[in-house]
């Protein structure tokens, strides 16, 4: 989170953590740490989309304005 | 401006002569005729830029009308003002379709993200490679390098079991290869 990384690089990381996983050749070790940062990434990426989400309903006008 | 009231028709004859009615016919000053009374029709009436049933007539042709000006005036100006309303209202409503449209867009993208998001939370869940060890499974270790298969071990090894919840060490005791 302290690094300031755009939503298209964490989407992007993301990508790769599930395409990493569902290879067969990452070792168990290997997995569980790539688990472990999906896991950080899509909590932070969730944080994103809320905040997203609150700024878009502040700038919605008002039905009927 | 020719004028002239109303007469016999000997009186107005001059007024179809051609020496007049081409003078009039060109004139390069704007030319407004008006002869006789109504009914009568001069040629040189004809001839000109402009022709007035009657001297009278000539003279209202001639002078604006103020009121008439006027109340002409009144009607552009809210003529004028009526069209500058129309023009704001339709760009104020251009404006909130513009701001509509653009919410609606940065709404449908937000949700897209949402949704992509959910599935691949799910997938990731689903890779869980500790869900395997919940299950039953067992991560065997030889030197700390993970065993693939039993062409890895030979009787006397010692290995370390690695359950979700903990791990164990172990000797084997022999090993069988499947065909």
């Amino acid at each position: 989170m302290s690094d300031k990384k755009t939503y298209a690089t964490m989407s992007r990381d993301l990508e790769e953590i599930l395409e990493s996983l569902q290879n067969s050749s990452t070792d168990i070790d290997e997995a569980i740490k790539l688990h472990e940062r999906g896991q950080k990434l899509i909590a932070d990426m969730q944080t994103y989309l809320k905040q997203a989400e609150n700024k878009v309903r502040k700038l919605t006008p008002k039905s009927g304005a | 401006m020719i004028t002239r009231g109303g007469g016999s028709a000997e009186d107005l004859k001059a007024f179809s002569t051609e020496m007049v009615v081409r003078a009039v016919a060109a004139s390069r000053i704007p030319t407004l005729v008006a002869v006789g009374h109504e009914r009568d029709v001069s040629l040189a009436e004809l001839a000109a830029d402009q022709r007035a049933s009657t001297p009278s007539n000539a003279a209202e042709l001639l002078v604006p009308d103020r009121q008439h000006e006027l109340a002409q005036l009144q009607s552009t100006r809210a003529q004028l003002s009526q069209n500058l309303n129309y023009q704001l209202e339709r760009t104020r409503q251009a404006i909130k379709d513009h701001e509509l449209e653009f919410m609606n867009r940065l709404q449908r993208n937000l949700e897209r993200a949402i949704d992509r998001l959910n599935v691949n939370n799910n997938l990731l869940r689903a890779l869980n490679p500790k869900v395997a060890l919940a299950r039953g499974f067992v991560l065997v270790k030889k030197r700390g390098q993970i065993v693939r298969g039993v062409t890895f071990l030979a009787p006397n090894d010692q290995v370390n079991l690695e359950f979700g919840d903990g791990s164990a060490d172990a000797s084997i005791a022999a090993v069988k290869e499947y065909n």
